[in-house]
């Protein structure tokens, strides 16, 4: 039973030189108690995906396709049930950098703020009580609900907004590159935070993250993007470790693996760069950087198709791929 | 043979409202001419205050920076910074919007008015980093070339003083993971085919592992750790180090060993090894049960030889 | 990656190339600064009224509104094809007054903006520049005790006290009077904004780069803060200018102008005290009063224009 799906999401920005399409049609699904990473790089449409389920993007972004959860569409729900469903349904938790949270209110505020949204006739003891449990659970001190966001560390506030995400007890963890701008160690400890909270509180959760090696610890399954595109998915070990589609290969090729010989002084990149959305290249977008590349991919823009067990590819080399041959 | 750089026991303090914060509390370390040396550590571990007083940016409190067998002299940072340069961690930043990369790259030849032809230098530095052809780049600006040209162009602004070493500053960090391979590749082919010397300052150690010959972990202002590369990350031996390794993803270890807390600030550093409050060991009782742990708890530890080139600062290899 | 294709060249020399780059910088500007609806507008009645102040003698001859002259014109007339604005109460006519005018209200809006860029724009770059030093500190106390200092008091007491030149014979009677009092009283705000901007460039990381390279403080400050305050400086003189003009006409209507030249403000005054408003004798007062209007607009869109065109903050939102 999916507890989320999304249906061939579309999403192009409005801006002062044209339109930019971030996300060209995308398609997967969420089970409940699953964790699904989302791996790509910057303009691959990753953040715009999980701004457009919680329906946070800016005015006259042009939204196509359906994010079903529990069956209704979210992208046309009217505002009051929009509302309900934010927060207390589904929850985002965003990259704890300094402007995440209110610089002049203090954390147990903000967290506070997000209960009281949701249940108006709470008392305010019970709130209090309920932040001081909250801030427990992701590992910090009751009292520091008194501090603002400045007094905290990284980690910590990263954990505060854990604990706001958690606020309402919600079905849907959004985590959009949650441990990028933290240490290895203080990394490592939010991971095995959410993983407990994840095993606790029975949360299915979709984690954003351009760290490939990253998302083989978090989750079952992980869908690589590229240029607003899905361009491989399937189970975590599996894609890392025998990828189907060459910009896969290349991503986890970046993340050498410590110990391993044929990574030692050899760094293993692309040449050129993620493409500019605005200027995509015919055929498939990956061509002008694929170590793999043939005439046909220039003309033909490959789809995603099954390249195995649960697993799917959108590169002509899939041996099920159709197209010109 | 001497080493190119020389750090002898440098300390650099910070004083604010007469609290002292010993950002670097000791440090030594040399890296040879071809040599690539990575320091690693997390954020408040003192790297980058190193890199900055090895550059002449900061004044150390004692200690003595040495470069080609001489101490820098602050009155002739000049003629050293055209020896030593620096590429910053963040490109964009880095470049002035409102020059172009040729200006950009001949703003080093400017300032040392350099002699020779400034075009010819300029086109050089460019298309040794992989600019090519270098005079298509000439009027373009930052904002209109892409994040790995930016640091390419911010090496080349550095490569046209020909200097003899290179500090380069979490070069990749935000650097897209596919384009990483390509800057790091530059940087390893400059060593190996220029003789520089090359002092990399990183947290990812995946990055030590692809282009260092020796690798110095740092823990709140000291190295706890150094030695060649492949012999640190495959067998370390500090517990800080291990835990490191334990928990980066790239690494293959399956025993994940979480710290707990936050490295503590350099204002209030631990009595006896600086480490011991976060230490696996001290914690589930090996310490104790190797006859240690007061050792731990009020002795500091400097860094003492194990196996050839490989020094460690810790009690339990003291022991041993 | 989008590419801008350049002309192939040889070997350029350096000095081309930075020429080639204040080419575009330049074109690039205007094209911006045409898109700007409310700027080009005020760039056209600019013009036009620079126009008028310039040509003014072949426009109008002075000689329709002299006393003397014009004794024989008949009063109070009302708009009509000898005289297109009419006549004020003496006969004189007040389009050949509202033309003269506008070169006082031009050149003493335009000198004692001038005057405050300048002093603003020094010690803005030096306190911006030394920031948290003493010498901050003082230019600091400095500015602040100008910003204080109340414009027209002091107007008023240097009018009726000066009737010779001082301060080495650069503050003469009349006009320089009013430029002086203006000029030292509009500084203060352009050092302010002049200084936070230095304070921000030098934290920026390409000056720490530049240091890194082994540039000293005169590079820095040429090649990297100056070339980023001087934006700054044009649209924040741009914005000062209707300040002055606006100053020097409510000095010139409270009659504490120059008594022998003609400005807007001037014939405001004397509009009133003419009881040109009692009569409805509308001609006489509201051309010069649109023409203040109109000038402090022009000056303010092109202001605002230049200000988002070259302020780097507004320009990264805007692309």
């Amino acid at each position: 039973m999916t507890l989320l799906s999304v249906e061939e999401l579309a999403v192009a920005y409005r801006t002062s030189q044209g339109t930019v399409p971030a996300v060209r049609g995308a398609t997967f699904t969420l089970d409940p108690g699953e964790t699904l990473g989302i791996a790509g790089e910057s303009g691959c449409g990753k953040s715009t995906i999980a701004n457009a389920m919680m329906r946070l993007l800016p005015d006259g972004t042009a939204v196509s396709g359906r994010i079903l959860l529990d069956g209704e569409d979210i992208l046309t729900m009217k505002p009051g049930r929009l509302r309900a469903v934010r927060w207390s349904e589904l929850a985002i938790v965003f990259q704890g950098a300094l402007h995440a949270l209110n610089p002049v209110r203090r954390v147990g505020w903000q967290i506070g703020e997000a209960i009281e949204l949701h249940e108006r006739a709470i008392s305010a003891a019970a709130v209090r009580a309920r932040i001081a449990s909250l801030l427990e659970r992701v590992g910090l001190p009751a009292e520091r609900a008194d501090d603002y966001p400045h007094q905290l560390s990284g980690g910590q506030r990263q954990r505060v907004l854990i604990a706001m995400a958690l606020a309402c007890n919600p079905s849907v963890l959004i985590a959009d590159e949650p441990t990028t701008a933290l240490d290895v160690m203080v990394q490592a400890q939010v991971l095995e935070l959410l993983q407990e909270l994840r095993f606790a509180h029975d949360l299915s959760m979709i984690f954003i993250t351009h760290d490939l090696s990253l998302l083989t610890y978090v989750c079952e399954r992980i869908a690589v993007m590229y240029a607003g595109r899905i361009v491989e998915e399937g189970p975590s070990h599996e894609v890392f470790e025998s990828p189907a589609h060459p910009y896969t290969a290349a991503l986890a090729a970046a993340f050498p693996t410590i110990g391993d010989r044929a990574s030692r002084m050899a760094p293993s990149g692309l040449a050129g760069d993620p493409p500019d959305p605005m200027d995509l290249p015919s055929g498939c977008a990956f061509a002008p950087r694929c170590p793999l590349v043939e005439d046909r991919c220039r003309t033909f823009d490959v789809q995603l198709t099954d390249a195995g067990d649960a697993r799917r590819a959108a590169c002509i080399h899939v041996p099920a791929a159709t197209g010109p041959r | 043979m001497n080493p190119l750089l020389s750090v002898e026991d440098v300390h650099v303090t910070f004083t604010r409202q007469g609290i002292v914060a010993r950002a670097v509390d000791g440090v030594s370390l040399d890296v040879a001419a071809g040599e690539v040396v990575a320091l690693v550590g997390e954020s408040g571990c003192g790297k980058t205050t190193l890199a900055r007083t090895i550059m002449g940016l900061e004044r150390p409190a004692a200690g003595i920076v040495n470069f080609d067998g001489h101490a820098i002299d602050r009155k002739r940072l000049r003629a050293y910074r055209r020896k030593v340069q620096l590429v910053f961690q963040d490109p964009t930043g880095a470049l002035n919007p409102r020059h172009t990369i040729y200006e950009a790259v001949a703003e080093g030849h400017r300032v040392h008015r350099l002699a020779g032809d400034e075009v010819a230098a300029v086109a050089g530095a460019l298309s040794r980093c992989g600019l090519r052809p270098p005079e298509r780049f000439f009027t373009r600006y930052p904002h209109e070339v892409s994040g790995g040209q930016r640091q390419r162009v911010v090496i080349a602004g550095a490569m046209v003083l020909k200097p003899q070493l290179l500090i380069a500053d979490e070069p990749v960090a935000s650097l897209d993971a596919s384009v990483r391979g390509e800057i790091l590749k530059l940087l390893r082919d400059l060593v190996d085919g220029q003789g520089l010397g090359l002092l990399v300052i990183t947290h990812d150690l995946g990055l030590a592992w692809n282009i260092a010959d020796r690798i110095a972990v740092m823990y709140l202002g000291r190295i706890v750790e150094i030695g060649p590369c492949e012999q640190i990350l495959e067998r370390p031996q500090h517990p800080y180090t291990k835990a490191l390794l334990s928990v980066v993803p790239e690494s293959k270890q399956l025993e994940q060993q979480i710290l707990v807390g936050e490295t503590p600030d350099p204002r209030n550093i631990p009595r006896g090894c600086r480490f011991h409050p976060r230490c696996p060991l001290v914690q589930h009782g090996e310490a104790e049960r190797a006859g240690i742990l007061n050792e731990c708890r009020t002795q500091d530890v400097a860094l003492a030889p194990t196996a050839g080139n490989h020094q460690v600062a810790c009690h339990a290899q003291v022991r041993r | 990656m989008t590419a801008t294709t350049s002309p192939p060249t040889e070997r350029l020399a350096s000095r081309r190339i930075a020429w080639i780059r204040r080419r575009r910088a330049l074109a690039d500007l205007w094209r911006r600064f045409r898109r700007d609806r409310p700027g080009l507008f005020g760039l056209v009645v600019l013009t036009l009224i620079v126009f008028m102040a310039v040509a003014a003698p072949l426009i109008a001859d002075p000689a329709r509104f002299d006393l003397l002259a014009v004794r024989d014109i008949e009063e109070w007339q009302s708009p009509n094809s000898s005289h297109w604005f009419g006549t004020d109460d003496n006969g004189r006519d007040v389009f050949a007054m509202f033309v003269h005018g506008s070169r006082v209200s031009l050149l003493v809006g335009l000198t004692a903006a001038a005057i405050a860029i300048v002093i603003g724009s020094l010690f803005g770059l030096t306190s911006g520049y030394t920031a948290g030093s003493w010498l901050d500190r003082v230019l600091n106390r400095v500015t602040e005790w100008f910003l204080v200092i109340p414009f027209l008091p002091l107007a008023i007491v240097l009018v009726s006290v000066l009737d010779e030149p001082t301060l080495f014979g650069l503050i003469k009677p009349g006009l320089g009077v009013i430029v002086f009092v203006i000029g030292i009283t509009s500084w203060p705000g352009t050092a302010r904004v002049i200084r936070a901007q230095v304070m921000s460039v030098k934290e920026r990381l390409y000056v720490d780069r530049a240091r890194a390279l082994g540039a000293n403080d005169r590079h820095v400050i040429t090649r990297h803060i100056l070339p980023n305050v001087t934006g700054l400086i044009v649209a924040n003189a741009t914005l000062t200018v209707p300040i002055t003009i606006l100053t020097e006409s409510t000095l010139s209507f409270l009659g504490l102008g120059d008594p022998t030249r003609q400005s807007w403000g001037r014939i405001l005054n004397e509009a009133k005290q003419a009881g040109a408003i009692t009569r409805n004798a509308w001609w006489y007062y509201l051309p010069a009063g649109i023409g203040i209007l109109l000038v402090v607009l022009a000056f303010t869109l092109i202001g605002q224009a230049l200000e988002t065109i070259l302020n780097p903050k507004l320009r990264e939102r805007e692309s």
